[in-house]
């Protein structure tokens, strides 16, 4: 007897029949006594539930029997010896044969296939699991969409072909598999449980990470199968869908009326009508879904990453190129009047092409977001809470250099709000909440920049916990004067995070500064809103995409520098009072009624010919918090928008310089480090004091 | 007679990866060769920008057509004195396996033929000429040309410097009080 007989025999239980309840629990004692370890605990306690319905209520019964359910479920969660959390369910228990798929198997890539072949085909059918994923997770919110279930079909359906093709019989196998289980879902065999998502989705991970590695060996090479592999295979030849036990162990007071409603000989009609319904609803959809794939793939063309980046660094010439033209003296003169308008109607067009190609490198958010919804839906399973992601905006486009270094901070703030901001379903309940939490994942456009907001309706964080968390850490010495805004940005310093006693009691804290870090580092600012008891918002903003750099043209002497604008906060012109020194040496000028240490750049940079005093030149306000010092130089020359580039071999380290870029003149401009000239110019006024 | 013809192949083998075209331009007065196969381009003179904190032998970057390229002053890296720009300044772009990069020359001369006889090891000079940067010594028609090992050359790495930041901003410090 398994666990999962167990389960269903559990189902079919009728409490009133004494008989019936012997017979479970003598069941349920040779399961204890065939296993060993943690189950074996979850299993006792089952056990004395068991002991204890015995002389109850019927309703109590029933409780009972519930909380049996929610106990099987753990130990078939436990169960799992595989590494992912993914397949908790998907198990098949009898734990003697489990250790085998810990072996590791090794594959044999075929000799004679092409090496371009074989890459076609691992970026196809990555597409092909991506795909199939995101309709694995919809379908999960809908599963009576006959569409959804047919993409999921054509995605694995198109992986076991052109596997066969190959000959990558590891991968052809387990898709085979799955669509025969799923196959009893499409046709009405069985109806939808959460148990086929899990098992969908645990073999697109392995299948994922076959073609990975694939990526890094090429024709008659080998890979190893990724553990679990033969576990996953075993699982789903032998599967059984345990609906009952998952419909009564998730949502609590369902499980009260599903048992009868549930039982296998009671629905049997029930699936069949519902899906007959489907059938006739599935001949046209089917229909229409084929032609947006057909579109999908006439509308799209795969170029080379390296072809691209010439053909950009080619228009940005261009436009180098024409303005320099535009501004020939010849031009300038104005006695041309016709080749004027000749090449001004140019530059409209070169300009037009830049746009267009800027676009280029932009794509979607959808895949990122749909990283986001799986870890939403298996972090929640995890810790038994019941959360929802809901995504908006993921048409919105980014820098293709931008999505992986989007997705880091996300995940960050994802797992946050599993992990501490959402609540457990009865403490939700308690606080008059749906027990379903909800994480909203938006992205849209922003004055210019992209705007990402991750929203959840948990808890939300304490004042008074971070301030005294704050006051214990020496990070402040009080939180009087403090707005709460201030107090919020306090779980964004760095000496917070490791404040673990934080993170349970007000929910909140985990890493943050590595958040903003990585936010930072894509010149975004990131922001928090919360409302203790109706959850906690956090809003990021960034540019739409790192090539270009929105700077200030700054001189030094015969100079010209661009510090980035994202770091400037104010320029002034400085009147003799609002100049400090200290030891006659170091300056400090009060800005906002704060001293902000001044670094000379011409000193920093040894430039000659500048000017050195203070009141006739400007200075340029720039870093946050601690970092926060006054830049001087000579003046503003203007605004500015460039193409960060590197400035070739050996030189990319230069301290303060964050790299170079081409003027309108077609001479190289340096890009300050802002942050970076700070920590030098403090290292330095350390080692000659 | 066999030993002799071993010798003789030895040799050649040895001078064979030196032998070649070779690109000669001057240093002041002195005439120097690279490998031809590592020249990229010929460029005249533009406008160079420099980068502080580095050392004084790079001269800054230069836009090569999108792309940023550093310059170095041969004549600095050698000991010598700093060169002027002139009409005659040419930057010849050098590109090795790893890397890219302009250096600064007095004048471009010729791309002429070495042939293997008439390459010379290095002499060795004791003091502050250092033998590692040249493979040899070519002599033809009478002239002698410095044959640069230009890998070397350019891969050195000490092109950060930031010990001259810390000085001046140490000196200039001084120099207030």
């Amino acid at each position: 007897m398994n666990l999962n007989r167990l389960a269903i025999s559990l189902i079919e239980l009728n409490p009133e029949n004494p008989a019936d309840l012997e017979e479970f629990k003598k069941n349920l004692l040779s399961c204890y006594n065939n296993t060993q370890g943690r189950i074996q605990n979850i299993l006792k306690e089952a056990c004395f539930e068991a002991d204890a319905m015995v002389d109850q209520v019927p309703e109590l019964q029933r409780n009972i029997i519930a909380r049996l359910g929610v106990l099987l479920e753990q130990a078939m969660g436990s169960d799992e010896t595989d590494i992912s959390a993914t397949t908790e369910q998907t198990s098949q228990v009898e734990p003697a044969r489990e250790p085998d798929s810990i072996d590791v198997q090794h594959v044999m890539l075929s000799a004679d296939l092409d090496a371009d072949l074989l890459n076609e085909f691992i970026i196809e059918n990555m597409e092909w699991a991506t795909m199939a994923e995101s309709a694995i997770l919809d379908w999960e919110q809908n599963p009576g969409n006959q569409e959804l279930l047919n993409t999921i079909f054509r995605g694995f359906h198109t992986i076991k072909g052109t596997s066969a093709f190959v000959n990558l019989d590891c991968v052809k196998d387990l898709a085979h598999q799955v669509e025969s289980v799923l196959a009893k879902v499409r046709d009405g065999e069985h109806v939808f449980t959460r148990s086929y998502a899990n098992l969908a989705l645990k073999s697109l991970d392995v299948i994922k990470s076959i073609l990975e590695q694939m990526k890094s060996s090429g024709p008659g090479q080998q890979i190893e199968l990724p553990r679990g592999y033969q576990g996953l295979l075993e699982s789903l030849r032998n599967f059984v869908p345990d609906e009952q036990v998952q419909e009564m162990a998730i949502p609590a007071e369902e499980s009260m009326v599903e048992p009868e409603a549930a039982a296998p000989a009671y629905t049997k009609t029930n699936r069949g009508k519902i899906a007959k319904k489907e059938g006739e609803a599935s001949s046209e959809q089917s229909a229409s879904s084929n032609k947006i794939r057909e579109q999908m793939t006439e509308s799209t063309v795969r170029v080379k990453v390296d072809r691209l980046d010439k053909l950009l660094d080619t228009v940005g010439e261009l436009v180098i190129a024409q303005t320099m033209v535009g501004q020939d003296n010849l031009i300038v003169s104005g006695k041309y009047h016709e080749l004027n308008k000749k090449i001004s109607q140019a530059g409209k067009i070169v300009r037009e092409l830049h746009d267009l190609s800027m676009f280029l490198r932009m794509v979607p958010l959808k895949g990122t977001f749909q990283k986001m919804v799986r870890l939403t839906r298996d972090l929640s399973l995890k810790h038994g809470k019941m959360v929802s992601c809901i995504t908006e905006g993921d048409d919105i486009e980014i820098d293709r250099n931008m999505v992986d270094m989007v997705a880091d901070p996300l995940i960050h703030l994802i797992r946050n709000a599993v992990d501490h901001g959402i609540e457990f379903p009865e403490e939700r309940r308690r606080a008059g909440k749906s027990e379903n939490g909800r994480i909203y994942l938006t992205a849209g456009h922003a004055e210019g920049s992209i705007m990402l907001t991750v929203w959840d309706d948990g808890r939300g964080m304490n004042r008074q916990t971070i301030v005294n968390k704050a006051i214990q850490k020496g990070l402040i010495d009080s939180a009087e004067r403090m707005t709460d805004q201030e107090v919020w940005q306090m779980i964004f310093l760095p000496g917070f995070s490791t404040a673990e006693k934080v993170t349970e009691v007000s929910g909140r804290g985990v890493g943050m500064d590595v958040v903003k870090q990585a936010v930072e580092a894509l010149r975004g600012r990131i922001e928090v809103q919360t409302t203790e008891g109706q959850g906690c918002t956090f809003i990021m903003r960034m540019p739409l995409t790192m090539a270009i750099t929105d700077g200030m043209i700054v001189k030094v002497g015969s100079q010209r520098y661009i510090l980035p604008t994202a770091n400037i906060h104010k320029a002034v012109r400085p009147q003799e009072p609002d100049i400090h020194t200290v030891n006659q040496r170091a300056e400090m000028l009060s800005f906002r009624d704060e001293m902000v240490p001044v670094i000379r750049l011409y000193r920093f940079f040894d430039i000659p010919d500048s000017l050195t005093d203070l009141t006739s030149g400007l200075l340029v306000v720039i870093g946050e918090g601690k970092q926060r010092c006054a830049l001087f130089v000579d003046e503003l020359l203007g605004q500015t928008q460039v193409v960060t580039k590197l400035l070739g071999k050996g030189m990319n380290n230069v301290p303060g310089i964050a790299g170079g870029a081409i003027m309108g003149d077609g001479t190289v401009g340096l890009i300050l480090d802002a942050s970076g000239i700070v920590s030098i110019a403090r290292q330095q006024t350390n080692t000659t004091t | 007679m066999n030993n002799a013809n071993a010798v003789k192949n030895d040799q050649s083998a040895n001078a064979d990866s030196r032998a070649g075209k070779y690109l000669t331009f001057f240093l002041a007065s002195e005439e120097y060769g690279v490998e031809i196969l590592k020249v990229q381009e010929i460029i005249g003179r533009m406008p160079i920008t420099p980068v502080p904190l580095t050392s004084r032998y790079i001269r800054g970057v230069i836009n090569l057509r999108g792309k940023i390229h550093p310059i170095m002053d041969l004549k600095i890296k050698f000991g010598m004195e700093e060169t002027q720009i002139t009409d005659e300044t040419c930057i010849i772009v050098i590109k090795t396996t790893s890397m890219m990069m302009g250096i600064l020359v007095d004048k471009v001369s010729e791309v002429i033929n070495i042939a293997s006889g008439d390459i010379e090891d290095t002499p060795s000079f004791g003091g502050d000429v250092n033998p590692e940067y040249l493979l040899g010594v070519g002599k033809t028609g009478g002239r002698v040309r410095l044959l640069l090992d230009i890998e070397k050359v350019i891969t050195a790495s000490d092109i950060i410097n930031m010990k001259k930041a810390a000085a001046g901003e140490g000196k200039d410090a001084m120099a207030e009080l």
